[in-house]
């Protein structure tokens, strides 16, 4: 029997990069997954959670767990967005019958890569890729969800990918949602630093699990590179990306 | 107001180019040092949910404890005073020093002293002051408030301190070494200790059992400052109490390594009462102010947890936002995310808003935590409050409110999500843009991904249909 | 006086207060608790540790302790063995020699060490001046973090471990306990319940601070250098 899994896009992914969600989908369908993506989903509602806005929050949680409950799983190619998944059931009071509904969407919901490595016991088997590569742990997935060993295990099996070690890959990139909006200046020293500290560790590939820390750390990097007026050394790809890139269906 | 006053403080910071490398000369050591000490410690975590253990159940039995300590210190022949707020606190103290006729008062570093205004409520009684420990020496010397709790100084280079020095030390030195510095200080601070009246001193520990007040030190300033003055005042948290003296021990194994990476400081001393009949050294008199200033509220407001921070310091020397903005920045005595937490049940959430605001939640906090503060949980819970306070500025709350609008209509949003990537379209250059109407917060900086065609929705629909025909 | 009584009353008030405010803070369930229930709970939350402590790499905790203090890691010290407390002055006046220290210590006033016979060594009376050697006895050493601890007594004096530049500390062979926890019971064999003296003082290493730049220097305001002499007395 093939797991149901419903696939929560996140609205990044659905808006600016949605190979991140088709590389998802082939993924998770190698694994043997059945794959299903509702069309009227929005998002996980981290927005509204992080600013303390709970009653917006709630409206928005209903609304995803009525649509993704019947799945077998819900994944995520997203730390952030499966964590404040799981999230949902704080909100709701005891005696609110959308809080049981709450905690066992969260017990059955992942983020991708450490779903197909922990759920799906999948491994990446013939893939061949001469590059260098350094790996930012998003914070959510990390510490949250304990998203850590599992991408690295799925990119070790990779022949001729190596691993470039980056300073502070586990700390915060200075996205932190609204705060890289509300605290611009703050949040730039902090991707600044990131960007030093990529250039520095100076991998073929940058990679990660989370769109929102990527576009800020890719998007900082194409600002300095071109003043710089040279090349960016490091490319920026969603880990879903690369491994979907490899498999043999995509063999061109 | 004091909104702006961040924002500008925060600006002031940034631009100091100067302050970065102060806080990352101190910040990047002890991180480093931290995370040696905890390698080497393979029964940390176990210790530290020891630790987290220890303090909950001394919150869970306040009054018990409270009450047991002021009986042992009784007993011991200290004067035991309470006090609700920071001003009745301080004027505990003022008094006290009056009542004996203080000139000179020497002060070993006390956060709490600071909580509470003392420094400030000492000079308006014009009391000679001697800041004892070397960091808050120098920044009384600058006139600064502290910028960190482990190290009040730290955002001064030794070239600052050179200046300090040679304007106000006695006999003024020409060379810039620490070493020579460190020695400069000693001499000034050394005649000092010994002609107070009065020492004061914070605690790290209360000692419910025996009454003993626990102070550690690396440099021996709280030991002489308690010793040679007629009178030794305590200043202390009603949150610092211990069930007994082996309980303060795992918390020592886990405060010092937290701050500074040592196993333990130079210094752990268990203070007891005025001098007995046969000592031959120590304070004729010993009085403890037990402060609550905020902490009861904290139990009823669910930041109880917040009750467990031993003052180690890990959770700024691990921020992002911290190292980056320096401790005066957030306008509070405690900065950092410890700070983001207390500093609303002290100072009222909507002076204290900003702090609360400017942080990414990234949990690197709670991580190095010592006794597993929640602490993006309580930072949250925060904005939760500011939220039903309506505190933030109708613009950001207007805009969140849409947004929650939206994200609970799908349909809509995907609807919005779509008319978003048409009104990209024309911004886009290779796959970026590099500025766009409404952007301008995220552009500024850096450049913003544009999309790839049409949204992850429409495209696999599409793909479906034609799949399905 | 008045003044006083005033204060006193006051601060009696804001006592009342905080234990109020205490009480609301949590579930009424609480007041039935026994207070031997609370030390029951409050001793296993030591009990259920024991084996988290820090290890030692030697069995015999005075072994460990020396090893600590030679391989370094506590700070601005070193330390050697002596036999036999009648050779302690020797040892003394080899370490002041080795450190170019002119020929006078100031000694703690405890029978154990006056009865010695110093020879020809100064005794100071104070600290006063520059590099200036103390000598004293610790009360016991702990083998985890490589400390002494130190009580003020009748026959010792709290300063006297702050204000020389060199402090000399011996400590007996068979009183140096492996765990910090470990004190605990001494000081209740020692002191009794609920007591302890005025001043009980952790000393590992010598006075030190990062203050500056996070750089350590030695010698803050207290000793510039410890060390400890154990004392083999079994
Ligand atoms: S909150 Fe935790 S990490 Fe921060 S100072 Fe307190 S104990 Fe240390």
């Amino acid at each position: 029997m093939k797991a149901n899994v419903g696939l929560f896009v996140t609205c990044l992914v659905n808006t600016l990069r949605p190979s991140v969600g088709f590389a998802a989908i082939q993924l998770l369908e190698d694994a043997d997954c059945n794959v299903s993506v509702p069309s009227a989903q929005s998002c996980c509602g981290q927005p509204a959670f992080n600013s303390g806005d709970d009653e917006g929050t709630k409206a928005i949680a209903r609304k995803l767990i009525e649509r993704f409950e019947g799945f077998d799983y819900v994944v995520a190619p997203s730390g952030s967005c499966a964590a404040m998944i799981r999230k949902f059931d704080e909100l709701f009071e005891n005696d609110d019958p959308f809080a049981e509904r709450a905690k066992s969407l969260a017990g059955k919901t992942f983020e991708l890569l450490s779903f197909l490595v922990d759920i799906c016991d999948y491994t990446v088997v013939d893939s061949t890729l001469d590059a260098t590569y350094s790996y930012h742990h998003s914070c959510s997935g990390l510490r949250e969800l304990n998203v850590h060993q599992q991408p690295m295990k799925l990119l070790k099996d990779i022949k001729g990918l190596q691993a470039k070690p980056l300073k502070g890959s586990t700390e915060c990139c200075g996205f932190g949602g609204t705060f890289c909006v509300k605290y611009s200046d703050i949040s730039n020293e902090v991707v600044s630093e990131k960007v030093d500290n990529i250039l520095a560790a100076n991998a073929d590939i940058l990679l990660g699990g989370d769109l929102g820390c990527l576009m800020n750390i890719e998007g900082k990097m194409n600002r300095v590179t071109d003043k710089e007026a040279r090349e960016k050394p490091t490319s920026v790809m969603h880990t879903a990306e690369l491994l979907a890139d490899l498999l043999p269906s995509n063999d061109s | 107001m004091k909104q702006n006053k961040f924002k500008r403080n925060v600006s002031d910071a940034l631009n100091n180019p100067k302050l970065k490398v102060a806080i990352r000369r101190t910040t990047d050591r002890a991180d480093a040092k931290r995370a040696t000490a905890v390698k080497n410690f393979p029964g940390f975590d176990r210790t530290r949910e020891q630790g987290q253990k220890i303090k909950d159940h001394v919150i869970e039995y306040l009054d018990y404890y409270l009450a047991e300590f002021e009986r042992n210190a009784i007993a011991n022949g200290s004067i035991v005073h309470w006090a609700k707020n920071a001003e009745h606190a301080s004027q505990i103290v003022v008094d006290i020093c009056h009542e004996q006729g203080a000139k000179k008062i020497t002060r070993s570093k006390s956060m709490l002293g600071e909580e509470i205004g003392l420094p400030a409520a000492l000079d308006r009684e014009d009391f000679e002051r001697v800041e004892t420990d070397l960091a808050e020496h120098i920044i009384q010397l600058a006139g600064d408030p502290p910028s960190h709790i482990v190290w009040p100084a730290l955002h001064l280079t030794r070239e600052d301190v050179v200046d300090l020095f040679r304007e106000n030390h006695q006999n003024p030195i020409e060379s810039t070494q620490v070493v020579d510095l460190v020695s400069s200080a000693r001499r000034e601070l050394r005649h000092h200790f010994l002609s107070a009246d009065v020492g004061i001193t914070g605690a790290n520990f209360l000692v419910a059992d025996t009454g003993q007040v626990c102070t550690v030190t690396n440099e021996g300033n709280a030991e002489l400052t308690t010793t040679p003055p007629k009178v030794h005042i305590v200043t202390a948290g009603i949150e610092k109490l211990v069930p007994s003296i082996a309980h303060a021990m795992p918390l020592l194994r886990l405060l010092v390594r937290s701050a500074t990476g040592a196993d333990i400081t130079q210094y752990t001393t268990f203070h007891n009462g005025p001098k007995r009949g046969t000592d031959l050294d120590g304070p004729e008199h010993c009085h403890i102010v037990l402060v609550d200033n905020g902490r009861t509220n904290m139990l009823k407001d669910d930041m109880k947890e917040m009750l467990r921070c031993i003052r180690c310091g890990a959770c700024m020397n691990h921020c992002v936002v911290y190292k980056h903005i320096g401790g005066h920045a957030y306008g509070s005595v405690y900065p950092g995310p410890m700070g983001a937490v207390i500093t609303p049940n002290i100072d009222g959430l909507n002076n204290a808003f900003e702090p609360v605001s400017a942080c990414t939640l990234n949990g690197k906090c709670q991580e190095v935590c010592p006794v597993n503060i929640p602490l993006p949980t309580l930072i949250r819970a925060w904005r939760k409050k500011a939220w039903e306070k309506k505190v933030d500025t109708i613009r950001n709350r207007f805009l969140v409110a849409c947004f929650s609008q939206l994200a609970q209509r799908p349909r809509l949003f995907q609807f919005t999500t779509n008319m978003a990537i048409l009104m990209m379209k024309p911004f886009s250059r290779r796959g970026w843009i590099r500025w766009m109407p409404f952007a301008g917060s995220w552009t500024t900086n850096r450049d913003l991904l544009a999309p790839q065609g049409q949204s992850f929705i429409q495209q696999y629909q599409k793909n479906r249909e034609r799949h399905e025909a | 006086m008045k003044h006083k009584s005033d204060e006193l009353s006051r601060s009696d008030q804001h006592r009342k207060d905080i234990f109020a405010d205490i009480k609301k803070g949590k579930p009424a369930s609480n007041e039935a608790i026994k207070p031997e229930q609370i030390e029951r709970e409050a001793q296993a939350l030591l009990d259920n540790y024991v084996q988290d402590r820090p290890f030692a790499l030697s069995n015999e905790p005075a072994d460990e302790l020396v090893r600590r203090i030679t391989s370094g890691v506590v700070i601005g010290t070193t330390i050697e063995r002596l036999d036999c407390t009648s050779l302690l002055p020797k040892a003394v006046e080899i370490f002041l020699d080795k450190h170019d220290l002119p020929n006078s210590i100031l000694l703690q006033p405890s029978a154990p060490l006056t009865r010695l016979s110093w020879g020809d060594m100064g005794l100071l009376a104070n600290l006063d001046q520059e590099n200036s050697v103390s000598v004293c006895m610790a009360d016991l050493g702990i083998a985890e973090t490589g400390s002494v601890i130190i009580h003020s007594s009748e026959t010792m004096p709290v300063l006297m471990n702050f204000l020389s530049t060199y402090q000399i500390i011996t400590v007996r062979k068979s009183t140096v306990l492996r765990h910090l926890e470990d004190y605990s019971e001494i000081a209740l064999r020692l002191f009794g319940p609920n007591k302890s003296p005025r001043n009980t003082t952790l000393i590992t290493g010598a006075s030190g601070t990062t203050d500056i730049e996070g750089e350590l220097v030695q010698g803050a305001h207290g000793p510039r250098h410890v060390h400890i002499i154990c004392l083999d007395d079994q």
